[in-house]
C-alpha cells in the first residue's frame, strides 16, 4: 500500500476566512491520506471544517497554508485556469441538494460533465445513458428531476459524478435529505462503483446510518482531524465489498 | 454546453416572456418612433425632393425652410439666367387656395405651378395621365394622397371615392380639370398637392404684384452647384442654395422650431429605458434563480469562457425574439395605419438593433460578473 501514491494527501493545511480580528480559523493544520479505492468518511459537528476541507481537495476553495496533493497535483499552487479542466478530468461531486438541474432530462444532467468536456450531444446522452443503467434508472433516462424522488435523483446525481469516470468522488451529505433505506442503497451504489475501479471516495457525513459503508472514518473537530471516538466506528461489514 | 443554456432559458418559461416582453416594446419604440419621426421630418423637405431637376434654389433671402416662400418680382428671373454658369433659370409658384370639389365640398390646397414652356417641377411619377397633359386646357394634376383623402368625393351613401381624371374641380372660381394623379412626397401639413402650369395658376390664385416663389437654376456642365450658388447669391442679392443645402435648412428649421426631435426622442429614450429595466431585471433574476446550477458547472469544471458563452447565447435568444416581435409590431402598426405612410429605412433597423443588442449586452453584464464571481465552492452549501 505505502509503494502506491494517496490520491489525497494534505499536510498542515490551514484555511483562515477573513483578516485581521474578525479573521475564522477553520481549518488549523489538518493532515489526512486517503488511499486509492478507500472510503473515507469525515465526520464531525457543524462548523468544524468538514465541507471547508473537502472544498479545498476539490479545488473549488483556495487553502491558505500547508499542502494539499490531489492525484499529485498539489491544489494550493495550481494555477487557477487549470483548475477547472482538473476537477473535470479527475473529480467527481456529489451534493447533499442533489444540484440537478430542472430543465434538463436525467440522461442530459448526467450528460452535463461529458458536454462540458466537449463530447457531442448524442454520445453524451448515449454514455449518460450507461451509466443511468448501471444505477438502475435507465427508465427514467428521459423524466425531468421534479418527477424523481429524492433516492432517484441522488441515484442520477452519483451517475453524473462517475460520467467521466474520475480518480476521485467528493460527497458532501448525499443521504441527508434521503430516508435511510434510500440512504443506505445510495452509499452501497457509490460503493459498490468505487471498489470496482479502486477510486476513491470521500463522504462528509452526520448520518451514523451509513458509517457501515466507510473504510476509514476521520473525525475533526475545531478545524482539526481529532481521535474517532470509538463507539462511532463500527467494523465493516463485508457486506458492503 | 449551449444546449444546455438553451434548455435552461426554455425551462424558464414566464422570465423568458418577460425578457421578450421588454426587448419587443424597446425594440418597437425604438423603431416606430424614430421612424415616424423620419416620415415626419422627410415631409418637411418633400417639394424639394420631387422637384428633382434644378442643382440651385434661388429664392428671398428671408426665407427660412421651403413652405416659407416669399413672392419674388418676375424680373429675378432674368438676372438669375444672366448669371455665367447657369444653363437654365425657370420660375416655380407655390401658394395656398380652396378647392371646391363636385359634391360642393371645399378643401385647403397647395397650389403649384411650374414652368409652362419646360414643365419643370411638375410630378416626375404619374399614377394616372402623363405630364403633357398639364398644357390642356385648365388642366391639373393632383397628389394621390391628396385625392384619395382630402379630395375625395363623398358619394349619395356617405362612402368616399377618390379624384380621378376627369373630374372638374373649381379654384378661385375658375374651372380646372384633374388630368393625372401623380405620386409625390406627402406634405408637412397633409395638404393635398394640385400642380399645373405658372400662367394658369397665376390665373387660379388672388391677384398679386409678385408672383414667383422661386427660380429653379440648373449649372452648366463642369459647373459645381455650390459655387454657382454663391454667384447667383452675389450677382442678384438673392439667396440661391444647392438643393442639398435647402433641404437641411428646411429640415434644421423643424428640428430647431419644433418639439419633433425632443418629443420622439423622449418617447424612443423611454422606450429604452423601459425595455432595458424590464429586460435588465428579468435576465438578472433568472440568472440569480439559476446561479447554484451555474455554481454546479463550474464546480464540475466549465471554463469561465463557456458560462460566458452559455450567459451571451441566452441573452442573444432573447434579443433576437424581442427585436423580431418588436419589428414585427412595427411594421403591422405602419400597414394599419392608411393615411400616414411610415419608412423603416436600414439605418433606423439597424438603430433599433443596435439598442437591443446594447440592452442584451447591459442586462447579460450584469448576469455574467454574478456568474463569474461565483465561488463554485457554493456548491456545498446546502
Amino acid at each position: 500500500m505505502d509503494a502506491v501514491a494517496p490520491t489525497v494527501e494534505c499536510r498542515s493545511l490551514t484555511k483562515v476566512y477573513g483578516s485581521g480580528e474578525t479573521a475564522v480559523q477553520a481549518l488549523r493544520g489538518v493532515d489526512l491520506r486517503v488511499e486509492p479505492g478507500e472510503l473515507l468518511m469525515l465526520v464531525g459537528p457543524s462548523g468544524c471544517g468538514k465541507t471547508t476541507l473537502i472544498s479545498i481537495i476539490a479545488s473549488v476553495l483556495d487553502g491558505t497554508s500547508g499542502v494539499c496533493r490531489v492525484l499529485g497535483h498539489d491544489v494550493l499552487t495550481m494555477r487557477e485556469r487549470d483548475k477547472p479542466r482538473f476537477r473535470l478530468k479527475h473529480l467527481g461531486f456529489c451534493f447533499q441538494a442533489f444540484n440537478l438541474n430542472p430543465c434538463l432530462s436525467a440522461a442530459e444532467n448526467v450528460a452535463v460533465p461529458l458536454l462540458i468536456d466537449g463530447w457531442a450531444y448524442n454520445k453524451a446522452i448515449a454514455r449518460s445513458r450507461e451509466l443511468l443503467g448501471q444505477v438502475g434508472m435507465l427508465e427514467k433516462a428521459n423524466v425531468l428531476p421534479d418527477q424523481l424522488s429524492g433516492g432517484q435523483q441522488q441515484r442520477v446525481a452519483i451517475a453524473r459524478a462517475f460520467a467521466q469516470e474520475p480518480d476521485l468522488i467528493v460527497c458532501d451529505e448525499p443521504t441527508s435529505a434521503l430516508d435511510s433505506a434510500t440512504g443506505e442503497k445510495v452509499l452501497r451504489l457509490i460503493r459498490d462503483l468505487t471498489h470496482e475501479t479502486r477510486r476513491s471516495v470521500i463522504v462528509v457525513t452526520h448520518d451514523a446510518r451509513i458509517f457501515k459503508f466507510a473504510d476509514r472514518i476521520v473525525a475533526m473537530e475545531d478545524g482539526r482531524i481529532v481521535p474517532l471516538a470509538d463507539s462511532l466506528h463500527e467494523p465493516l461489514s463485508g457486506s458492503a465489498h | 454546453m449551449l444546449l444546455i443554456a438553451l434548455k435552461t432559458l426554455f425551462g424558464h418559461r414566464v422570465k423568458v416572456i418577460g425578457m421578450v416582453i421588454g426587448l419587443a416594446f424597446a425594440s418597437l419604440m425604438m423603431t416606430q418612433q424614430p421612424a415616424t419621426m423620419l416620415s415626419i421630418l422627410g415631409r418637411t423637405y418633400s417639394f424639394i425632393e420631387d422637384v428633382s431637376q434644378p442643382d440651385v434654389w434661388v429664392m428671398d433671402p428671408m426665407v427660412q425652410f421651403v413652405d416659407d416662400a416669399k413672392p419674388l418680382a418676375d424680373s429675378k428671373l432674368g438676372l438669375v439666367r444672366s448669371v455665367a454658369g447657369v444653363a437654365w433659370a425657370v420660375p416655380i409658384y407655390r401658394t395656398s387656395t380652396a378647392a371646391r370639389l363636385p359634391d360642393g365640398n371645399t378643401a385647403n390646397a397647395l397650389l403649384i405651378g411650374v414652368d409652362d414652356a419646360s414643365l419643370i417641377g411638375a410630378p416626375v411619377q404619374m399614377l394616372s395621365g402623363h405630364t403633357d397633359d398639364l398644357r390642356r386646357t385648365d388642366a391639373v394634376f393632383v397628389n394621390e394622397e391628396g385625392a384619395k383623402m382630402r379630395l375625395a368625393q363623398t358619394q349619395p351613401d356617405g362612402s368616399k371615392r377618390p379624384l380621378q381624371v376627369g373630374d372638374i374641380l373649381e379654384l378661385n372660381e375658375h374651372r380646372a380639370e384633374v388630368v393625372g394623379i401623380a405620386k409625390t412626397g406627402a406634405t408637412f401639413s397633409s395638404q393635398p398637392v394640385i400642380y399645373t402650369t405658372y400662367t394658369r395658376a397665376r390665373s387660379f390664385a388672388l391677384p398679386q404684384r409678385k408672383t414667383m416663389s422661386y427660380v429653379l437654376a440648373k449649372a452648366k456642365p463642369g459647373v459645381d452647384p455650390a459655387v454657382l450658388a454663391r454667384s447667383i447669391a452675389e450677382q442678384t442679392g438673392l439667396a440661391a442654395y444647392t438643393a442639398a443645402t435647402f433641404k437641411d435648412m428646411s429640415l434644421w428649421y423643424f428640428i430647431r422650431n419644433t418639439g419633433i426631435l425632443i418629443n420622439f426622442g423622449m418617447v424612443t429614450l423611454v422606450g429604452f429605458v423601459v425595455g432595458a429595466v424590464i429586460s435588465g431585471i428579468m435576465f438578472f433574476n433568472f440568472t440569480q434563480d439559476n446561479l447554484r446550477h451555474f455554481a454546479v458547472l463550474k464546480a464540475i469544471g466549465a471554463s469561465p469562457l463557456q458560462l460566458l458563452g452559455m450567459v451571451l447565447l441566452q441573452s442573444a435568444i432573447v434579443g433576437v425574439l424581442g427585436y423580431g416581435i418588436g419589428i414585427g409590431l412595427a411594421s403591422g402598426m405602419a400597414l394599419a395605419s392608411s393615411t400616414f405612410q411610415v419608412k423603416f429605412t436600414p439605418l433606423l433597423l439597424a438603430f433599433s438593433a443596435g439598442g437591443v443588442l446594447i440592452i442584451c449586452i447591459l442586462s447579460a453584464s450584469i448576469s455574467l460578473l454574478k456568474v463569474l464571481r461565483l465561488e463554485p465552492a457554493a456548491v456545498f452549501k446546502a
